[in-house]
């Protein structure tokens, strides 16, 4: 197999690494602020269950829960696994997962707001939930940047751990390959790919933070 | 009807009485200073007046409307409907100011007209341009507050406060986050932006000087009590007793142990004044640091200890028996003092007779 054929292979892995990475970014966050609220609230059954749900998640290996996301339906039920719930097992198991550690990123970035910002903004008239996303939640974010980008990247190296229940993401195929053709090469291209995919995530990162950071002595215009 | 009323305001965290028996008014046009040690529950007076704490019992009415009093006993709070009108009815400037750091000089005075009062997002920024340039701070819109000095941020927050159009201005130790120099122009500048747009000013303040410079009226607090409210020299000239007195003025006043006897306030042996009304009794003597007059036929003989010459005044270091602390008084430099002792007589009206016990003021004459 030459390099060309190779990478268009690769390249439909890619597709599906892609896809992973995207749909986990932009279901996790939302619904890990959600669950940083569950882990806040004032009821305690609400705060026990979130923090036994954030507990386990974090406390077990994500393949695991990918292959336990992926049979249990059929441990459960006995119902017979289509290979078309592989894609959506992952995600849902990458979803679970992920929220589990952005809530705890929120939860700390909330708590490390003045409560005199809360103060400031009810005495303005804010209702609560116009305090929450207009004045607490855009410094959230400030803060958590750096935690989230952490997250973010492991969450690229992590997308090949869909590799365990064969989703054919850019991982599986450089397997495949390098087995069939005894090269080494897929591997390196493979390698290459999230070096680089890493790199793009970095440097937009680092777009936003210098976007949100105010504390400079450059003036807006 | 006052502007703001508080009547017999309560409030206490567990077991600790933080506010006693609190009663003030605020008329309009006022400006009010509260001031008190650290502890006095000057803050927690204030954040109970402005909503922030609940207070136990008692009444606080802005301008009539209710936001808690007292029925047959019962503790009767505003409800959401009459806490959103007391909030206007108020602006709150804090100690740190708590001004959105993510939001533009701009934003941090449009965001409530805008989003709460639902003013135009024009109307709002030229009113707040307006404000800016009351506060000094035209061109300064478009900056983030970490780029302001803290007396900027501070006056970023008056406009913040002031941009819904509050009738009471309520200001946290305004002075205390900012270095020496900036306290002093600051404190100016509060003043004349008061003036200017002539509003109601309450401020809270463990500094007494602070608050005597600026304000009309002054409320001295202690331990959860009000201690004395009137016009900063009435307050200085006349304390009702011995803490009012000892917390004014600087250098603060001087303490000697005295008594009253034979119509006479004496100190020692010396009878430094006559007391035709007091009754004869132990007391404290206060003696403000300009009460004092060079005099060698005085009759209050003190050790010198220094003599500093500063320009206009000098100030005498000495001491006495019959006072714990060392005395300093001031007089005018054309004095020379020389020897190891001097004698003074004294001002009567800057001599304070106080009781033993209960530290209230006693009259002499």
């Amino acid at each position: 197999m030459n390099w060309g054929t190779m990478m268009q292979q690769l390249g439909m892995g890619m597709l599906t690494t892609l896809e992973i990475f995207a749909l986990t970014l932009v279901l996790a966050l939302p619904l890990g602020l959600l669950v940083a609220r569950g882990r806040m609230a004032k009821n305690p059954v609400v705060r026990g269950i979130v923090k036994v749900y954030i507990s386990i998640m974090r406390g077990t290996p994500l393949m695991l829960q990918l292959i336990v996301v992926y049979f249990g339906p059929y441990l459960l039920f006995n119902t017979q696994i289509s290979a078309g719930y592989r894609f959506p097992a992952v995600i849902i198991a990458f979803v679970i997962n992920y929220a589990a550690y952005f809530a705890e990123i929120f939860r700390g970035g909330i708590e490390s707001i003045d409560p005199g910002q809360y103060e400031a903004a009810q005495l303005l008239g804010f209702t609560k939930s116009q305090t929450f996303f207009r004045i607490i939640l855009p410094q959230v974010f400030k803060s958590i940047l750096p935690s989230v980008t952490n997250e973010i990247i492991t969450l690229v190296k992590d997308t090949s751990l869909a590799y365990a229940i064969a989703v054919t993401e850019m991982f599986t195929l450089a397997k495949q390959i390098a087995s069939q053709q005894a090269s080494f090469m897929p591997y390196l291209a493979a390698a290459i790919f999230y070096y680089v995919f890493n790199w793009l995530v970095a440097l937009v990162m680092e777009q936003i933070e210098k976007k949100m950071d105010h504390t400079g002595s450059k003036q807006r215009s | 009807m006052a502007l703001l009323e508080i009547n017999h305001l309560q409030k206490s965290f567990g077991s600790l009485n933080v506010l006693k028996d609190i009663n003030l008014q605020v008329e309009e046009g006022q400006v009010i200073a509260v001031i008190g040690p650290s502890g006095s529950g000057k803050s927690t007076m204030l954040r109970c007046a402005t909503t922030l704490e609940q207070a136990d019992a008692g009444d606080i009415y802005y301008d009539g409307e209710p936001l808690i009093h007292m029925v047959n006993g019962e503790a009767v709070r505003a409800d959401k409907q009459q806490l959103k009108k007391i909030r206007s009815f108020f602006g709150l400037v804090f100690q740190d100011y708590n001004l959105f750091p993510h939001f533009t000089v701009m934003r941090n005075i449009t965001e409530a007209p805008v989003h709460v009062a639902g003013v135009s997002k024009e109307k709002a920024e030229e009113r707040a341009l307006q404000l800016l340039a009351t506060m000094g701070l035209s061109g300064k819109e478009n900056y983030y507050p970490s780029q302001l000095s803290g007396g900027q941020q501070q006056r970023v927050a008056i406009a913040r406060a002031l941009v819904k159009r509050p009738r009471i201005l309520l200001l946290d130790e305004p002075l205390s986050n900012l270095d020496a120099r900036l306290r002093l122009q600051t404190r100016e500048e509060i003043r004349r932006i008061q003036r200017e747009t002539g509003i109601t000013t309450v401020f809270v303040t463990h500094d007494q000087e602070e608050a005597m410079s600026i304000s009309d009226q002054i409320v001295v607090m202690k331990s959860g009590l009000v201690q004395q409210i009137g016009r900063p020299q009435d307050v200085y000239d006349d304390p009702v007793n011995l803490f009012v007195a000892k917390f004014l003025g600087t250098p603060p006043i001087n303490v000697f142990e005295g008594r009253i006897e034979n119509g006479q306030l004496w100190i020692g042996q010396a009878a430094v004044l006559p007391a035709p009304a007091a009754q004869p009794q132990k007391v404290y003597v206060g003696i403000r640091p300009e009460g004092f007059i060079p005099d060698p036929e005085g009759p209050l003989e003190c050790r010198v200890h220094a003599v500093e010459v500063m320009g206009r005044d000098t100030s005498v270091v000495c001491s006495h028996d019959a006072a714990s602390a060392q005395i300093r008084a001031i007089i005018d430099a054309e004095n020379k003092i020389s020897g190891k002792t001097v004698r003074f007589r004294l001002r009567p009206a800057k001599v304070d007779a106080f009781h033993i016990e209960t530290e209230e003021r006693i009259a002499l004459s």
